[in-house]
């Protein structure tokens, strides 16, 4: 087990109000980790971050102990929290784009989940519904053999019976020895994947627990405890 | 890398172009051909003049839309690409931000070049078209010389020195918008009207610089005016070279301190929210 991302008193503020404030992390090797909070705690802020989609208002971030940049964009496979293709592109257009530019990028993989889902590689992005549009984009990021999938509520798009895949897509294409990070607020649904927690709020790490330690400590389910430490 | 990200940037802006300049090659076809006509050359009456004026009509502005929509198709490419919902994809791509900056910039003046000479092949093809291909046989060695003699440059220099200028300009106004996008994504709402805004005080800071050089070199369009009535027999560049030449420095500069804008910004202050 190894480290891959640390983030060491990682800031972020508009103007004088502070999105993620002093946040100190380590993502190891071959976890899968929700990264929970309620709406407007700085899930998504601290993810752009990661992805230098954003830059920090101060502190430090690494990616495999080098700074966020070229390097690291080719170990981590991303997924925003909306759709961000072009529309007009076909879905196999797509994926020769993903696999001229991700070394990791295994085409076979993606045209094999998109059949499962029976999803047509020739169909243009736009005339296809949102929730298929959320499975395309998953397909292409899980696709990859990256090192680190930061994944931006990757089911709340989507109906309950493609939540179960979804979720099954992701346990069963990644390394071992790689990690997921998974953001969302449908923690019931996600629960029983994760091995570790965090838990933030107001931009600050609340909390970053196994979720058996949880368990075992708190006698509650990760919800349970989501639920009495976000009470409003 | 380069190599790539210049073939889908070209892939990706390819089908609006090529639509373009098809369509302008249509209307340069019929409209050649149509004033070429022996009834429109020849005949009289309304009708002859209704068509010659329509035909013209649509030429202009068929010129005019190649412009119009290859600059701002260009500025709208940029902006959803690099700070809208496909930035997402840009700036995740193994690639620095400045390359993927730079091959826009490059893409996009390739095309407003190719628009512009297929003006010039869109013009001369109706000129041949008008003069029934008489024009074709006018040209030989003496239009060099009348060249010579009308702008005191070989048709060689003319060219070299209308190409620098053209580019100088293309490069102008794209990076006058990728500058005010650059700064307009920095602010955190209202993101497309900061750009316009900050476009709109660049230009002005812009002409407030270009009017104290004129004053500071001493030229001015009264001044140019009055020295081309004055001596008639000089040649355009005798009368025009010294303006010329300060306006393109100028424009130099001026480009110069856009792209230090967009490489900072581009480089270290990325913020999509």
């Amino acid at each position: 087990m190894s480290t891959l991302l640390e983030c060491k008193d990682l800031t972020k503020a508009y103007g004088k109000k502070p999105a993620v404030e002093h946040v100190n992390l380590c993502i190891e090797s071959g976890h899968i980790i929700g990264l929970l909070g309620p709406n407007g705690s700085g899930k998504t802020t601290l993810i752009k971050m990661m992805n230098g989609l954003l830059m920090p208002t101060s502190g430090e971030l690494y990616m495999r102990e080098a700074p966020i940049g070229v390097e690291s964009k080719k170990h981590i496979s991303y997924l925003p929290d909306h759709t961000y293709l072009n529309m007009n592109q076909r879905v196999n257009d797509i994926i020769r784009m993903f696999a001229d530019f991700y070394e990791d990028f295994d085409s076979l993989r993606a045209y094999d989940m998109l059949a499962k889902l029976q999803i047509n590689p020739e169909d243009r992005l736009k005339t296809m519904s949102k929730g298929t549009k959320e499975k395309v984009q998953l397909i292409l990021v899980m696709s990859r053999r990256a090192d680190l999938y930061i994944l931006d509520e990757p089911i709340a798009g989507v109906d309950p019976a493609a939540r179960d895949y979804i979720l099954d897509v992701i346990l069963s294409n990644y390394d071992p020895e790689a990690s997921i990070l998974i953001s969302t607020h449908l923690i019931a649904d996600i629960e029983n994947i994760l091995d570790e927690v965090i838990f933030i709020q107001n931009g600050q790490i609340r909390l970053v627990s196994s979720v058996d330690e949880i368990r075992q400590k708190e006698g509650k389910s990760v919800d349970a405890l989501f639920r009495e430490v976000f009470k409003c | 890398m380069l190599g790539k990200l210049i073939k889908y940037e070209f892939r990706n802006t390819a089908k609006v172009m090529l639509t373009l300049y098809l369509f302008t090659a249509a209307v340069t076809a019929v409209g050649s051909l149509v004033l070429s006509m022996d009834f429109v050359q020849h005949g009289t009456g309304n009708i002859t003049d209704v068509l010659t004026i329509a035909t013209m009509l649509v030429y202009i502005l068929a010129v005019f839309a190649l412009f119009v929509v290859t600059y701002i198709y260009m500025c709208i490419h940029f902006y959803k690409t690099m700070y809208s919902d496909q930035g997402y994809l840009t700036h995740t791509l193994p690639v620095k931000p400045l390359t993927t900056f730079h091959v826009k910039l490059l893409v996009s003046t390739i095309w407003i070049l190719l628009s512009c000479l297929l003006l010039i092949a869109s013009v001369f093809t109706l000129l041949i078209g008008i003069s029934r291909g008489e024009i074709l046989a006018e040209i030989d060695s003496s239009v060099f010389e009348r060249f010579r003699t009308f702008f005191g440059l070989s048709f060689g220099q003319f060219l070299a020195y209308g190409g620098v200028s053209v580019l100088l300009s293309c490069l102008n106004y794209l990076l006058w918008v990728y500058a005010s996008m650059s700064i307009g994504q920095l602010f955190g709402q209202h993101k497309i009207g900061a750009s316009i805004a900050t476009g709109a005080i660049l230009s002005i800071i812009s002409q407030i610089a270009s009017t104290i050089l004129m004053v500071i070199t001493g030229y001015s369009t009264a001044l140019l005016v009055e020295e081309a009535s004055r001596y008639s027999d000089q040649t355009a560049v005798s009368i025009f070279g010294n303006f010329m030449n300060s306006s393109m420095i100028y424009n130099i500069i001026y480009i110069l301190i856009l792209y230090v804008i967009c490489n900072v910004i581009v480089r270290k202050h990325i913020n999509l929210d």
